[in-house]
């Protein structure tokens, strides 16, 4: 009888521990150490395979809301994509990307100066299936300008743009969502893959392979995102809240254990 | 570095807000989470209307004007015409840009949607038999592929079966369980994500401005 | 009226087949001309998703002035509340039109003054608002997550499995979480998911074909 009380927990008690859980290791860090999976040591892997000069595009979803979950592996591949040498391709696919880029990419500590040499930024668009299909077979079809208004055909300022014209141009996708997939199912190129914990890990499954593609490397959610800190050794925001995440999914464990104990309880007092 | 005044401003806005949202929990109709919502609802649609109305300037109109692509004519009226859905009697006149959305969508969702979702899973999940290396890949790609195809039945055969077959459904329901186990992970994770981000802001302004810490 | 059901129903009907017929055959015809109508209007759906975004707007304002009419006995909450939303969806467009770039013809949209607002009002907010679904998640948790039969175990022992896959401490100590929870991830998800998978598309394949052989008029249908 004592464990079928177990399960009459009231809900406020929950939510105010879990805040409570969460809040400790916020104020008192505790350091844990994380070790790396292989979808995230494949990510790495993948885009370190590219020799430099290679050209990469970038989904880029940028979503204010779900910056705590996706930051840290934002801005941990772009420091990776710059270190390694690559020429940058940013498109922005929400109304919030072009106001968020500009914080990842500082925090990426790039370098404003090589904007239309090393990267390029196209302006935000309300992009849907047949649109990311046009983009790829003809990428002035589509945009005129980058997001400052500068023709993609001006030398001067965008000479990146200069060589680049579709999708045989590109060497990498690094993508967010499910469309992602249709760049290599259509037009061959080796995909990465980057997101939320429930925007891309939901999604990821059927597409994910390591060896044969087309996607062969992905990270989702903040906790792999401190993974993919460690794995590059850009350390940043992921791995400093790890202690938070630790405890709450601890917690959560109890929890668990706590509500089938109160259904045994339950069972044990059915049977009296 | 001293916190300038639009800094500590930024910081109590942001704690406040998020203060705001947590009174839902306390009282799920209190004043405080109400407004809260108001603002959320308000900021997005405006910054939404104001990004498109930017975007459609100068990437459609623009080019309009200047005569480069007269063209954008036919997508601009498309779009103007789903206003008469506001004048009684004249919505039909909506259903013209429905129609031509739809064409396009259509037209590319045969080409890409359809490889990459049905034909892409399908050659995937034999490829991964074939492919495996080891006995254990074999067998973990044998039983995905099983899965798939007792899943499959689970959805499409909405008839009951009897005898030993019913075994296949069972089998695909627990493929979906698990399935949908790990969505339920998924999402676990990703809240608590956000939970510890807003948590963050909350505590942020007491680190900062009211204990001096350094960000 | 044959000729009105023509005009109102049955030549949006045809234009769908119209606009689609030329991009399903550019996919299986190299031909320039319709390569040209393909990249012409694929951009499109963008254009008429941005110009129609208005609406959205419009209904939403006349939802809740609506809501404010019907609720006239409750009180000065509402009229409160539909003042916060006039007045910050008017202070956003003002600052906008203030920070604006009058020579290349932006709105203030990424102007500091706009980022600092909108960063400050709407970006944690709208974290913690998505992030309250982690308490109500925990407390599901609490009360569904159990041992009730082997369907519920299997959900149980893959979510809590996954769930701990992608929690450091867990992977440290015991090191065998992490390929188990990715185990988990690319055969147990992946099978069902495929499946998910493969019936949307089947799905979506039977709506599209009706909808070009003009049996589906819902889609495209407005009575108003």
């Amino acid at each position: 009888m004592a464990l079928a009380k177990l399960g009459k927990i009231d809900y406020r008690f929950i939510y105010a521990f879990m805040t409570i859980i969460t809040f400790i290791p916020l104020i008192y860090p505790i350091g844990i150490p994380t070790t790396v999976g292989d979808n995230v040591k494949n990510y790495v892997n993948k885009i370190e395979t590219y020799p430099a000069g290679s050209v990469a595009l970038t989904s880029f979803s940028g979503y204010i809301t779900m910056l705590p979950d996706v930051e840290p592996i934002y801005v941990a591949t772009y420091k990776l994509l710059f270190a390694r040498g690559f020429k940058v391709l940013i498109l922005l696919t929400d109304v919030d990307a072009p106001i968020v880029i500009t914080q990842v990419l500082n925090k990426a500590g790039v370098d404003w100066s090589k904007e239309g040499i090393d990267f390029v930024i196209f302006p935000y668009m309300s992009m849907d299936e047949a649109a990311h299909v046009v983009f790829t077979d003809n990428i002035r079809s589509y945009f005129i300008n980058d997001w400052k208004l500068r023709s993609l055909d001006n030398a001067t300022n965008l000479p990146l743009m200069q060589e680049i014209y579709d999708y045989t141009d590109f060497d990498l996708v690094v993508g967010s969502t499910g469309h992602v997939s249709r760049y290599n199912v259509w037009c061959g190129i080796d995909i990465v893959a980057w997101g939320t914990g429930t925007g891309l890990l939901p999604f990821v499954g059927p597409f994910y392979d390591p060896i044969n593609g087309p996607i062969y490397g992905y990270v989702g959610g903040a906790s792999q995102g401190g993974e993919l800190e460690i794995a590059t050794g850009y350390l940043g925001d992921g791995i400093k809240t790890n202690d938070a995440k630790n405890l709450g999914i601890i917690t959560l464990c109890i929890i668990i254990i706590i509500g089938n104990l109160s259904m045994l309880g339950e069972k044990e007092g059915g049977k009296e | 570095m001293a916190l300038t005044i639009q800094d500590t401003m930024f910081l109590f806005i942001q704690m406040f807000m998020v203060a705001c949202v947590w009174s839902y929990l306390y009282k799920t109709d209190n004043i405080f989470a109400r407004g809260a919502a108001q603002i959320v609802i308000s900021i997005s649609t405006v910054h939404y209307f104001l990004n498109n109305l930017n975007r459609v300037y100068l990437q459609v109109l623009i080019p309009i004007m200047d005569g480069t692509r007269l063209i954008n004519i036919i997508p601009v009226l498309a779009g103007v015409l789903f206003y008469t859905r506001l004048w009684k009697g004249k919505g039909w006149i909506a259903s013209y840009s429905y129609s031509l959305s739809l064409g396009i969508g259509m037209g590319s969702l045969f080409t890409t949607y359809v490889s990459t979702n049905l034909l892409n899973p399908i050659n995937r999940a034999i490829t991964q038999v074939t492919g495996a290396t080891t006995p254990f890949d074999q067998a973990s790609a044998l039983l995905a592929f099983i899965g798939t195809l007792c899943a499959l039945s689970y959805w499409l055969f909405t008839v009951e079966l009897k005898g030993p077959t019913r075994y296949i459904l069972v089998f695909g329901r627990l493929f979906l369980m698990s399935s949908i186990g790990i969505l339920y992970a998924q999402d676990v994770v990703w809240a608590q994500s956000l939970f510890i981000g807003a948590a963050d802001k909350f505590l942020k302004f007491f680190r900062m401005v009211l204990l001096g810490a350094v960000a | 009226m044959a000729s009105r059901n023509f005009i109102r129903r049955d030549l949006p009907l045809i234009l769908v087949a119209l606009t689609a017929f030329p991009i399903l055959l550019n996919r299986f015809v190299t031909d320039d001309l319709l390569k040209n109508y393909w990249t012409t209007l694929g951009s499109w759906t963008s254009y008429i998703s941005m110009i129609a975004w208005g609406l959205g707007v419009i209904y939403l304002f006349n939802g809740e002035y609506h809501a404010l009419q019907m609720n006239k006995d409750k009180g000065i909450v509402p009229y409160l509340m539909f003042g916060i939303l006039v007045g910050f969806s008017l202070l956003l467009v003002g600052m906008s039109i203030l920070y604006a770039d009058w020579t290349t013809m932006q709105l203030g949209i990424r102007h500091e003054s706009y980022v600092w607002w909108y960063n400050g009002f709407y970006g944690a907010q709208s974290q913690a608002f998505y992030g309250l679904m982690f308490l109500y998640l925990m407390s599901a948790s609490y009360r569904m997550l159990r041992f009730r039969n082997l369907e519920a175990s299997i959900l149980l022992l893959s979510g809590v499995i996954y769930t701990l896959r992608n929690t450091p401490i867990f992977n440290l100590y015991f090191p065998w979480m992490m390929p188990l929870g990715e185990w988990i991830n690319n055969i147990g998800y992946t099978g069902g998911y495929n499946a998910a998978l493969i019936c949307m598309a089947f799905g979506s394949l039977l709506v599209g074909c009706r909808q070009l052989l003009g049996r589906e008029r819902t889609a495209v249908e407005v009575t108003a």
